[in-house]
């Protein structure tokens, strides 16, 4: 084998490793944002199980009020004082009429991992639409 | 060759994780979907034909149901214009002691596959009987 094939043969062997590594790089990084996606969506996923477990609470002591517009309003200054986890912003929108009130949540990080959830007071009788 | 191939198999394991996040975050908005619907149309029950909360979704449309006449019936269960949603009502089913409804949602289906349904849990209780909890039991069937 000559000088020139030795020098080409370690010249090949080293752009190898160094495309290798950087692929191997990359793909660590992919599969470690993949572990926090994970978590952002457990993190949301976690929160609105405790938010549904609190309104099932709410609705078995009764009616918060007989009209359902009045029940979304508490239900909103409710879930104002109730206290969120961190890392999730939660957003609540008091819709128009009696439509409810809708409560969404995203992770801090990780804004594709989201949960929209309507509250109507009406199906969990804490209104009783007069 | 050998950090070669483990450095291609690691890239199709992230490949992959980022298309099952896709995916999960797909089957949330779907979920979300669904759950709107059933709030919609537990919260018209309750307020407005509380009859049917017990009873299952196939007798609603038939004649002499108490408080709700076929029209608005047909309407409920099968979703559109002007109804709680466009989201189709598959089963409204009372368990035998009165404390459970099993409720099954489909959303509108995708051009060439099936609609998603959603699987809910409806608690009654109180003195008179209304719904008073929703349970998400997940998700059946998928996209195309």
């Amino acid at each position: 084998m000559t000088m020139a094939e030795v020098t080409v043969a370690a010249v090949t062997l080293m752009g190898a490793a160094s495309a290798s590594l950087q692929i191997w790089a990359c793909s660590m990084a992919g599969i470690n944002g993949a572990q926090q996606r994970q978590l952002a969506l457990n993190r949301i996923d976690g929160e609105l199980i405790i938010l549904q477990k609190h309104w099932q609470l709410m609705a078995q002591l009764g009616p918060l009020a007989p009209s359902c517009r009045a029940a979304s309003e508490q239900l909103l200054d409710d879930l104002r004082r109730t206290p969120q986890a961190s890392g999730v912003d939660r957003e609540l929108t008091l819709l128009p009429a009696e439509e409810g009130l809708l409560v969404s949540l995203r992770d801090h990080n990780e804004p594709r991992a989201r949960r929209d959830q309507l509250v109507k007071p009406g199906a969990l009788h804490l209104c009783e639409g007069a | 060759m050998g950090l070669l191939l483990s450095s291609l198999s690691l890239q199709a394991t992230a490949l992959e994780s980022q298309l099952r996040f896709r995916s999960q975050v797909q089957a949330r908005s779907d979920q979300d979907q669904l759950s709107q619907a059933a709030q919609r149309l537990v919260s018209e029950i309750n307020l407005a034909h509380p009859c049917l909360l017990h009873l299952p979704q196939q007798n609603w449309a038939q004649e002499g149901t108490d408080c709700i006449d076929v029209k608005r019936a047909t309407w409920l269960i099968q979703g559109g214009d002007g109804s709680p949603s466009d989201v189709r009502t598959l089963a409204w089913q009372p368990d035998t002691n009165g404390k459970k409804v099993m409720l099954l949602l489909e959303l509108p289906k995708a051009p060439g596959g099936t609609g998603r349904r959603g699987l809910f849990e409806i608690g009654l209780g109180g003195d008179p009987v209304r719904a008073w909890s929703i349970q998400e039991q997940g998700l059946l069937g998928g996209q195309p």
